[in-house]
């Protein structure tokens, strides 16, 4: 497995050539270009100005030029400089990261909590009240747009109860962790909701796949407990499955955090993407899309090898 | 195997949530030092927060790029409390001196036009007046400024080309700086309205330079505190402020960025913060609001809609101008106005503010009447085909407005304008663009129609926008009697010499019917009632033009 | 052997079992027979712009109100239901039909095959998903079909996955081993044997995917890359009502309690399909 894991690290070089090729085209391919960001307050800045723009960019260059700039830079560590903030990428990436790591590691965890026993007690109480109600629960999660969803959940509690702050991450001035928290929950819960009604049902599946295989009716034949098969036989060999969609899911966190952190005025990744999109930040662009390519495949891969090693039924060849 | 999953899958979930725990703990240190109070106080709390200071907590939309004002592509609100410049424009559409003691006129002698045509145009500078390091302003910093401005870098500067009519940059003494032009500028006094410290950027890059982009120094009355990314900027007073003790009367400012205006609105609702702008159709939802008050600031902006008959098409449809005005008196602006926009905003006829002293009232005005424009597309030729849309020479009436997805409210006017044109028998469709792509299919001229809207200084010239060669007229329209009108209005310095020339301009312009003004816009702000001293001005350089006046409390 | 007809009465019997499917499954065929007849159900034209009439409140006239043009929100409504349903069912059918292919032909022939399939799939879904969607909707006005294709060719991948994980496991079971032994081609095999034990994901897959579709075209919409006006579409209904949530909330409560419902029952539905055909699952548990 030691090796498996290798040869896959060693696979994904080219595979990430290959997906910055694809995002460097599908950018510059977008209609419209960063010189229009010039104009993008009203005011009026001369067509002379704005060639100029481009050619400062380097943007007259053919674009297998500039691809083979920006890959030989990005190999050295340089994604290059913002457009529109003459930043620094790398830097500018790793100061929104914390932020979005944070926001999406606590959604996570507030999915896995919730979903997981969720699923197992709708499998076990397959049919009942309390399955309708509880899968109607976790349904209610992805049966709402998130940016509407989100403001209903600032107006209720935040503007009407006053329980908690409606956006942003901290409260400035105070640096208490009280305060991080009450600022994570309205985004965290609306992430979360996300992930909860796929975990459940897949677990409930999974679960309900296991208890009526042969070897579950064998080990019930052999005078098991019930509830000892469905907990120690049942339980691990359903969660193999979910396990692996869940690692898969932390890296769609990064897609949901996208309007989650602009619904929330969470300062991180997702919404500088939205900014960069608007102002066509090409350098700015590329290195969010790769970043978030990278966690996908690192998370892919791990998601891989978990399947293998969870499941034993699983040889790597 | 048997036991083993589940260990395995147990330690699984203790390394997310020691990831997890570990990700969130280092945010904390980096905040700002301002004692542990307890979180519950906090929020929801009066801006007399810990120590008695008077913190002013700002809902800011826009995510700022960089904050040197002249190469920021961002309004320049939050730079404007830290630096200054020669001049500021104010509520009245008016320039102000700011480092300047006054603005210099052919009246106070403070332009003089030379023998050899060119012209000397001397600035009196305040003294005593000190950059936040406690170095002191003196005209070496406005010619620096200058010299950034016109070089290869000073591209960066929106308005550079304004500048370059400056042939030379004279400092008789550290406060006095003449400026030497070519010929007359009219605007002016549009420019600096930021001056550069040329002690701490002298030598060096002025675009990439961290430690000015960052954290700009100026000479303003707050200084630059902190930054935090995607979060805030934080700005604290300026003790040392050159208008003298008194001011600034507010102990710090705190933009932090909302960029949804509907979490905006929400987080104003909330107590959050103590001002914010919204856009003219959420002013309901606040208006009741207890502890705050609602100010309708008239905005330098107006809407519009226009034709381009730059293309082969819009010359059939648009270049009579009967046709046009026929479908300007087809449009409803009132119902625009009252039904849509909630009568937040007030009917347009002009390009110039009612705000301005510049704007002319004595223009005409395409009234709604159905009737009339049916008559008028008729005897145009215009007549009724089969499917009730008007043809002419086996053309039809149809044409195609191009919408922007940034500008939600541009496109229902679009809508509302597509059912009336359907009553008189034209057919309006619509193509809806993403805002980058809209912004380079509307300077490549290939439309048809939109609804556009610009927003101008205080200075009144439109001459780049509506000229035959003007920089920015992307509707192929070209009018020589109005041409001659503004580029008159543009090489004179006088407002009683100017304003007629600009009443002339405004009057052509309606006369010719290129385009049919919608509305003047309005940016509405939502204020803490206690906050004293707001005057919003609608200009490029916004609203905390007067910030240091500003007061929060009795 | 077993007549058909018994294996039908058989799904059909486990299907009905599942009270909130067969509830929802009722709620969604008036639902679309409500929205795909708005032309004979509404009672005003979709784009009727009336602008002395903007933003009322529920009354006889207008069951839900207008909205910013004076608009019947209750024939937007209608109309808007119809082209949100429409994204979601067909967007989700060409994710399924892709994934599910793309799954089982991997899972299947493994090695080779496989490799170079997940490695396909694997660009496509290192890429995240939004972003690239944000980007891709950016090329052209959102028409009704690029909207379906787009959410459709992006999200066929989470299918993928699971049916060949599923179909690298069904293989090796015995039947599958004794279908191969006894000479069955791989075709046959694939759809005789693997996709039948394969659908219960499928299923799961494709009916989660409707929601989702219908979710992320008004998610596009909240972005304004949705489909354009005066089209309407939940989406992009909610979107315009967004702004004046507290002051005229029936503006945006409807469409968000139709997406709500709509989602809500397509997914109980699908629960419901999934335990009736997954032969796994018996009837009398």
């Amino acid at each position: 497995m030691g090796r498996y894991a290798i040869r896959r690290t060693i696979q994904m070089i080219p595979l990430f050539i290959g997906i910055s090729i694809i995002i460097f085209l599908i950018i510059q391919a977008a209609p419209g270009g960063p010189e229009t960001t010039l104009l993008a307050t009203g005011r009026f800045v001369s067509p002379e100005i704005l060639a100029a723009y481009r050619v400062r960019l380097g943007l007259d260059q053919p674009i297998f030029v500039q691809y083979f700039r920006w890959l030989g830079a990005a190999l050295t560590g340089d994604l290059g400089y913002s457009y529109t903030s003459a930043q620094p990428v790398l830097t500018m990436i790793l100061e929104r990261l914390p932020a979005t790591i944070q926001l999406m590691l606590s959604a996570y965890l507030l999915a896995a909590v919730i979903a997981l026993p969720l699923g197992v007690y709708s499998a076990i109480h397959k049919y009942s009240i309390l399955d309708y109600f509880g899968t109607g629960l976790s349904f209610l999660g992805i049966a709402m747009p998130v940016f509407w969803f989100g403001l209903i959940l600032q107006l209720v509690f935040a503007v009407q109860l006053g329980w908690l702050p409606s956006s942003g991450r901290e409260t400035v001035g105070d640096t208490g962790l009280v305060d991080q928290i009450k600022h994570l929950i309205l985004p965290a819960t609306v992430l979360s909701l996300l992930y909860i009604a796929g975990w459940s049902r897949y677990m409930r599946t999974s679960f309900l796949g296991v208890i009526n295989s042969d070897y579950v009716r064998t080990a019930r034949a052999k005078g098991l407990r019930e509830r000892r098969v469905m907990l120690v036989h049942a339980l691990k060999n359903a969660a193999i499955p979910v396990v692996s969609i869940m690692a898969l899911d932390v890296a769609g966190l990064f897609s949901g955090a996208v309007i989650t952190e602009t619904i929330f005025a969470w300062p991180g990744i997702g919404r500088l993407f939205i900014q960069s999109m608007y102002a066509r930040d090409y350098p700015l662009l590329m290195g969010i899309i790769m970043m978030g390519s990278i966690l996908v495949v690192v998370f892919n891969l791990v998601a891989d090898i978990l399947y293998g090693w969870l499941d034993p039924r699983i040889s790597f060849d | 195997m048997k036991h083993n999953t589940w260990i395995k899958i147990a330690s699984l979930l203790m390394v997310v949530a020691l990831l997890s725990s570990a990700c969130a703990a280092p945010a904390a240190p980096a905040a700002a030092p301002a004692g542990e109070s307890a979180a519950t106080e906090a929020e929801a709390a009066a801006p007399a927060a810990e120590d008695g200071k008077k913190i002013l907590r700002v809902a800011y939309g826009a995510e700022i790029d960089t904050l040197n004002a002249l190469t920021s592509q961002n309004l320049t609100d939050i730079e404007i409390t830290m630096v200054d410049g020669l001049i500021m424009s104010d509520n009245n559409n008016s320039y102000v001196p700011v480092l300047a003691k006054e603005i210099p006129t052919t009246e106070n002698g403070g332009i003089v036009v030379q023998d050899d045509g060119t012209i000397e145009m001397t600035w009196n500078l305040h003294e005593g007046v000190k950059w936040h390091d406690g170095e002191e302003f003196t005209s070496a910093d406005v010619c620096f400024t200058l010299d950034f401005i016109q070089s290869e870098a000073g591209q960066a500067v929106y308005n550079q080309t304004d500048y370059m009519g400056i042939i030379d940059c004279q400092m008789p003494d550290p406060y006095t700086v003449v400026f030497v032009w070519d010929k007359v500028f009219a605007a002016y006094a549009t420019l600096f309205d930021t001056i550069l410290p040329e002690h701490v950027l002298a030598g060096q890059d002025v675009l990439t330079y961290d430690a000015y982009n960052r954290s700009p120094l100026g000479t303003g009355p707050f200084k630059f505190v902190e930054w935090k990314p995607g979060e805030y900027i934080r700005v604290e007073k300026n003790t040392d402020y050159w208008r003298g003790d008194e001011y600034p009367m507010i102990d710090e400012i705190v933009f932090s960025f909302i960029p949804d205006p509907n979490t905006r609105v929400n987080a104003l609702k909330a107590g959050e913060y103590d001002l914010g702008q919204i856009l003219p159709n959420q002013v309901k939802e606040v208006q009741d609001l207890e502890g705050y008050k609602v100010d309708l600031v008239p905005a330098n902006s107006w809407i519009i809609f226009e034709f381009n008959v730059a293309t082969e098409r819009g010359q059939k449809l648009f270049s009579d101008p009967n046709v046009r005005k026929a479908i300007f008196h087809a449009i409803d602006r009132e119902a625009i106005v009252e039904g849509l926009m909630e009568g937040t905003v007030q009917i347009a006829n002009s390009a110039i503010s009612p705000t301005s002293p510049y704007h002319n009232p004595d223009v005409p005005v395409y009234a709604y009447d159905p009737a009339q424009a049916a008559q008028m597309l008729d005897e145009a030729g215009w007549t009724p085909g089969a499917d009730g849309i008007r043809e002419k020479d086996g053309e039809r009436l149809s044409f195609t407005i191009i919408n922007r997805n940034s500008r939600p409210e541009r496109t229902a006017i679009a809508q509302a304008i597509q059912a009336m044109l359907k009553d008189v028998g034209v057919e309006v469709k619509f193509e809806d663009l993403e805002n980058a792509a809209w912004l380079q299919r509307w300077l490549s001229t290939d439309w048809e129609a939109i609804i556009g809207g610009w927003i101008i200084p205080a200075d009144p010239s439109l001459t780049a926008l509506y000229a035959c060669e003007g920089s920015n007229n992307f509707t192929g329209f070209c009018n020589p009697e109005l041409d001659a009108a503004m580029i008159a209005s543009d090489e004179v310095f006088d407002f009683a010499d100017r304003k007629p020339l600009m009443d002339e301009v405004q009057l052509l312009m309606a006369e010719e019917g290129r385009e049919l003004p919608l509305y003047y816009n309005v940016l509405p702000y939502v204020m803490r009632e206690d906050l004293q001293g707001f005057k919003g001005s609608g200009t490029n350089l916004g609203s905390f033009w007067n910030v240091y006046e500003w007061s929060l409390g009795e | 052997m077993r007549p058909p007809r018994t294996q039908t009465q058989i799904i059909w019997d486990k299907f009905r079992r599942h009270k909130a499917a067969v509830v929802s499954g009722i709620v969604m065929i008036i639902l679309m027979i409500l929205c795909f007849g708005a032309p004979f159900f509404a009672p005003y034209a979709f784009d009727a712009i009336d602008l002395r009439n903007t933003r009322q409140p529920p009354s006889w006239q207008h069951l839900m109100g207008t909205d910013d043009l004076g608009r019947d929100a209750f024939t937007r409504l209608l109309y808007g239901g119809r082209i949100s349903l429409m994204v979601g069912i067909f967007a989700a059918l060409v994710a399924t039909s892709i994934g599910a292919l793309v799954g089982a032909v991997a899972g299947f022939y493994g090695k080779r095959t496989d490799n170079v399939l997940m490695r396909f799939t694997e660009i496509i879904i290192a890429i995240p998903s939004l972003p690239l969607l944000i980007i891709l909707s950016s090329y052209t006005q959102a028409s009704v079909v690029i909207i379906i294709l787009i959410i459709g060719l992006l999200s066929w991948m989470a299918t993928a996955r699971i049916v060949r994980g599923s179909v690298h496991s069904v293989k090796r079971q015995d039947f599958v081993m004794a279908a191969r032994m006894m000479g069955c081609r791989n075709a046959t095999i694939i759809g005789r044997h693997i996709i039948p034990n394969v659908m219960g994901p499928i299923i799961v897959g494709a009916t989660l995917g409707v929601g989702a579709a219908i979710i992320i075209e008004s998610s596009l919409s909240f972005l304004g890359l949705g489909i354009s006006p005066p089209t309407p579409t939940w989406g992009n209904m909610l979107q315009d009502s967004q702004s004046t949530m507290s002051t005229k909330p029936w503006l945006t409560i409807f469409p968000g309690l139709a997406i709500l419902i709509t989602v809500l029952c397509i997914n109980f539905l699908g629960e419901g399909l999934h335990d009736a055909l997954d032969p796994t699952v018996r009837s009398d548990q």
